[in-house]
């Protein structure tokens, strides 16, 4: 399951109210220490507490609704109790519903009606690969016997001429849920072009953040830990081994200066009061503030602190350079494997590592403008995917982005079109055709396009002065004359 | 618990079957045939005749006999497919008061579910008898391509035959259930059914946990058995006008003779690679003499007048694996349903398309019964492991400005499915809308099939566009089309259930529902009768027999003179109650007759 290294890192739930929750200090520690990037090993080395406790922690946050583990999807295997040895197949975390939706006097077991409101609430937030319950790279095999053993429980029919309730409602629904997934997956052309659209998602996220300037706290977090752990590795003998360290690339870190001096300082400080200690040249200084050594009477003492606080800083200094090249060199990797996205990231630290640089900060603008351009393809797929399967109104959207991502008349014209089709917008769909035209003025079709969004928003003047326009750049058109006969019909 | 009977309702055959233990089996008729004839008449008399019955007086009763109702089940007057029956009908076809088709016979006309309620309640009764008990529920199939009208007629058949048609299945998707129930298998299969009227291809796949999944299906209501019998026809009367000058078509009796030898010729032909056509005396010719119709059919002649049909099967074959996105290599079987394709050509052409032989092992007249007998106990009992995912066979949709059809749910669909659109309002301060449920192909929404509209009412005033309204669209199992529509800003929901129409109206249906019952009464009271005035006539005679011995013994005493003449008089009422066909009358002296019986033995063997 590719979804695996996600298994294991908990999520924050959205939306809990954590002053509600019944829990300890440990507990509320530990939960502090979830951002959906670490691990729950990365939480036992955060904590320092034991392995057993964070798990046992993480389980009843879990049971609490705190945190998710988003990429374990099902607890398969397990039996239900009181059903015939179906395989549970429910989703992890809290379950979704009020409890209350379980009660009633129907003619269904409670196992059921659990699996059933389980999927219900859940169908927005479910791809098409967590709908069945399988991998992404699950063969068509497995996908179709996932796909039975749900139908086999899921199908109405399995409860003909009995009292459901509103049960039936809800299992006609998860099970058009599941076989459109089914019907997506269980096709090869169509499920090529599924993948192509999740992964064009993930993509667009990926670009999103890489174009975004804001940097998240724990982005900043880890950054410091790293410059600490240089720090250290500089102050004890061993080598640093930033060279060997891939560069974080899919981590965006864009800072101010000022934040990172500050910090800086106070890393230095410690990691100094870190080496005094270590280096344990006879006096025992066990009050830990660094000023407290800095300010110390002893010139012996003093004149061993500034040679290693000078040491220190040549090192990390060292340690700084080392990490530029690094990242310049995963910024040109990433580039020639056409991944913008890491590029961008890479050269965002290397800019703020060497600040005065200006080469580094020109190849960042280069580097942002092609991932814009990768943006707008990603954004143009998915626009692509949308309309074929009748989303219109993102199809819109998306073709929209990809306009502004790289202008042309064309895909205004598209996003037009699909705002037009969907008849939600279709003030937003005026504006899209007039984008295009500012970017070709003289294409009738365009014109005719614009007359035709005018009349389905009953704007019979404006269509009319439209199509006079398209009708004057191409005079015998058939599909403008159909337009003005639709207009006269309707106008009067 | 009662059982649930399935029932194959064909154009030119139907057949019944019910499950017995985990397999399902095809139930005999009296004669001793699997299927029976859908043809239905009424004799001079005012006798209603179904069946073979009614088969074998076809010919002396042309005008008085329907033949392939299914053909106009659902379909409004003023259809194409109306006008090519209308033609080649020898009875009669009148429009009826809601632009639906009526039939005329002797006098009565009749609607079409009307005269197929004649058929399923005849497989009623078969399955009655063999059952021993009354039957009240089926699934009843249907060609896979019958849009929602010709299904719901074919369901209000069902109602004036006394059934409750649990379900509506398609035909070829109930021979895929007979032919995949039970065995474990996993594959994709094709079912190729050409049947009497209707031609329909689904491909499926049938999987663990006893699913069976339509992935696509289609097909054409009008290519069937009886184009192929059309064209022999035609072929014959071309013969005998070249020979002799005359029409054979205007004379509907000649016109009836020639479909029976057509069709008898076909299917001969799918056995042997000739046939003789021998009509003697098939038409006057005005000048006080007969001709003689006689004519050698071969099978390469057949093969020759019929390649562009068995062509267009073969293209629609094509289209079906297209709808399904598979390729020919990923079909691992083919079943062909329909006494069709027991032709060499169609089997031929199906094994070429394929690169291999369709499958055998299925019985192409009874898989459809089985398969609809099936699906019945499946949903009723719960120990049948069966789920069976069928396709929507049209677009359904909407009609918007300008008479345009706006799809909403396309075909081959997997039901239950549903599908949401928003719309908005085209008025100033309007407060309804309009909605026409439609379903079919067509970009026009004209060349569609109206289901039925509804009006949305209570809609906030406001500019036009600016009221957002969520319509939804949803098929159940059933078929049933329910919509639902929700204002977005004042969440003020309504729905409606859109019901479509046979072309008749509820009342309509009970007053033919009651005529149905009148109708059984009147014929389980006949058979009844039948049954007492058997037993009563073989007493009499029995009691006839008697009289001499009897009097020989006792008839000099006038003991002996009283009982005989008591006993003549028992013999004369019985006569009586048989000639008045008073039932109860005969069934009070068959009591009697047997006293007679008894006491003249007990008199004849003490007399001896």
């Amino acid at each position: 399951m590719n979804t695996a290294p996600d298994a294991t890192k908990p999520r924050l739930v959205e939306g809990v109210n954590i002053l509600k929750l019944a829990i300890g200090p440990e507990e509320a520690f530990i939960l502090s220490r979830v951002d959906g990037r670490s691990s729950e090993q990365d939480i036992v080395y955060a904590t320092g507490l034991p392995v057993e406790r964070v798990r046992h922690a993480l389980s009843r946050l879990q049971e609490l609704g705190a945190i998710s583990f988003p990429g374990a999807v099902l607890h398969s295997q397990t039996e239900l109790a009181g059903s015939s040895g179906i395989r549970s197949l429910t989703y992890s975390g809290p379950p979704p519903y009020d409890a209350a939706e379980l009660e009633g006097d129907f003619d269904l077991d409670v196992s059921k009606r659990r699996l059933i409101l389980d999927r219900y609430y859940r169908i927005d937030s479910l791809n098409h690969y967590d709908a069945l319950g399988v991998s992404q790279d699950a063969d068509r095999k497995k996908i179709k016997s996932a796909y039975y053993e749900l139908v086999a429980i899921i199908h109405p029919d399995k409860y003909f001429g009995k009292n459901i309730g509103h049960f039936r409602e809800k299992t006609e629904r998860c099970f058009a849920h599941i076989t459109e997934a089914y019907d997506a997956l269980s096709r090869r052309e169509t499920r090529e072009k599924y993948d192509a659209y999740l992964k064009s998602q993930q993509q667009v996220a990926d670009l999103q953040r890489a174009l975004d300037m804001r940097v998240t706290p724990d982005e900043l977090d880890r950054l410091e830990s790293e410059l600490m752990r240089l720090a250290d590795s500089a102050t004890s003998s061993s080598p640093p081994m930033v060279a060997e360290q891939p560069a974080p690339a899919t981590h965006s870190v864009s800072m101010s200066m000022q934040n990172i001096r500050v910090l800086s300082e106070q890393e230095r400080r410690q990691a100094l009061a870190n080496a005094l200690r270590r280096s344990g040249a006879g006096s025992r200084v066990t009050s830990a503030g660094p000023s407290a050594a800095a300010r110390s009477s002893s010139p012996d003492l003093s004149t061993a602190a500034d040679g290693l606080r000078h040491h220190y800083e040549t090192r990390l200094r060292h340690a700084r350079e080392l990490k530029l090249k690094s990242h310049l060199q995963a910024a040109t990797d990433a580039l020639a494997k056409n991944d913008p996205v890491s590029a961008c990231d890479a050269l965002r630290i290397a800019q703020r590592l060497a600040p005065d640089d200006t080469s580094i900060a020109a190849h960042l603008a280069e580097v942002q403008l092609l991932a814009n351009s990768v943006l707008a393809d990603r954004y143009l797929e998915q626009a692509k995917y949308e309309e074929e399967h009748g989303r219109l109104a993102t199809a819109c959207r998306n073709f929209a982005h990809a306009a502004q991502a790289r202008p042309s008349a064309e895909l205004w014209e598209r996003a037009a079109r699909c705002a037009l089709q969907d008849k939600t917008d279709l003030r937003s769909a005026a504006e899209m055709a007039k984008k295009a035209l500012e970017i070709t003025p003289d294409r009738a079709p365009l014109h005719a396009l614009l007359a035709e969004i005018y009349l389905e928003a009953q704007l019979f003047a404006s269509a009319s002065a439209e199509l006079d326009r398209a009708s004057r750049l191409m005079p015998n058109d058939d599909s403008i004359r159909e337009l003005r006969r639709r207009l006269e019909r309707s106008g009067t | 618990m009662e059982r649930v009977i399935g029932i194959d309702l064909g154009t030119t055959n139907s057949c019944v079957a019910v499950m017995e233990g985990d397999a399902p089996v095809v139930v005999p008729n009296r004669g001793g045939y699997k299927t029976t004839p859908s043809i239905v008449a009424v004799t001079e008399a005012g006798k209603r005749l179904v069946g073979h019955i009614a088969k074998r007086q076809a010919i002396t009763n042309a005008e008085n006999t329907v033949y392939a109702a299914k053909r106009l089940i659902g379909r409004k007057w003023s259809s194409p497919q109306v006008k090519n029956t209308l033609l080649a009908s020898a009875f009669t076809i009148i429009e009826g008061p809601h632009g639906d088709v009526r039939i005329k016979l002797r006098e009565k006309t009749f609607s079409v579910p009307e005269i197929s309620s004649m058929v399923l309640q005849e497989m009623k009764v078969i399955a009655e008898d063999y059952l021993g008990g009354p039957v009240s529920k089926a699934v009843v199939t249907v060609p896979a391509y019958f849009n929602d009208n010709q299904r719901q007629a074919t369901k209000d058949a069902g109602q004036i035959a006394g059934l409750d048609v649990i379900r509506i299945i398609n035909e070829p998707t109930a021979a895929s259930l007979a032919y995949g129930f039970g065995k474990g298998f996993d594959r994709t299969i094709v079912v190729y059914d050409l049947g009497g009227g209707t031609f329909d291809v689904s491909v499926l796949e049938i999987g663990s946990h006893g699913v069976f999944k339509v992935i696509a299906t289609t097909g054409d209501t009008f290519l069937g058995g009886e184009d192929f019998d059309g064209r022999v026809i035609d072929w014959l009367v071309k013969g005998f006008h070249e020979e002799h000058g005359i029409d054979l078509r205007q004379d509907r009796m000649a016109l009836q003779r020639l479909r029976d030898a057509a069709e008898k010729a076909k299917c001969e032909l799918s056995s042997v690679v000739e046939t003789e056509i021998n009509l003697p005396f098939i038409i006057s010719t005005g000048r006080n003499e007969a001709l003689h119709l006689q004519r050698t059919l071969t099978r390469q002649v057949l093969e020759e007048l019929t390649a562009d049909l068995v062509a267009r099967t073969i293209q629609i074959t094509q289209q079906a694996l297209q709808e399904a996105k598979l390729q020919i290599d990923e079909i691992d079987e083919t079943i062909l349903v329909g006494g069709m394709t027991r032709m060499p050509a169609v089997q031929r052409s199906v094994g070429k398309l394929f690169g291999k032989d369709p499958g055998k092992g299925v019985h192409p007249d009874e898989v459809v019964a089985l398969g609809a007998a099936i699906q019945g106990a499946a949903l009723v009992e719960e120990r049948h492991e069966m789920v069976l995912l069928d396709v929507t066979p049209h677009d359904l949709g909407i009609m918007t400005v300008g008479s345009h059809f706006e799809e909403l749910i396309p075909q081959n669909t997997t039901v239950p499915t549903s599908r949401a659109k928003i719309f908005t309002t085209s008025r100033d301060n309007q407060t309804a809308v309009k909605i026409l449920v439609m379903q079919g192909e067509s970009q026009k929404a004209d060349e569609n099939e109206l289901l039925g509209e509804f009006v949305l009412t209570g809609l906030k005033p406001a500019p036009k566009g600016q009221v957002e309204i969520e319509v939804t669209f949803a098929i159940n199992t059933d078929g049933i089309v329910s919509v639902s529509a929700k204002d977005m800003e004042t969440g003020k929901a309504q729905s409606i259930q859109v019901t479509a129409t046979s072309g008749l109206t509820t009342d309509e249906i009970k007053s033919m529902m009651q005529n149905a019952q009148e109708y059984m009464v009147e014929r389980r009271t006949d058979e009844a009768f039948e049954t007492e005035r058997q037993r009563a006539e073989s007493l009499m005679s029995e009691v006839e027999s008697m009289f001499p011995i009897v009097e020989r013994v006792v008839g000099a005493s006038d003991f002996g003179r009283d009982a005989l003449a008591k006993a003549r008089s028992v013999v004369e009422r019985a006569r009586q109650a048989v000639q008045r066909k008073d039932t109860g009358a005969v069934r009070e002296q068959v009591d009697m007759l047997e006293r007679t019986i008894r006491m003249f033995r007990g008199v004849v063997s003490r007399g001896t």
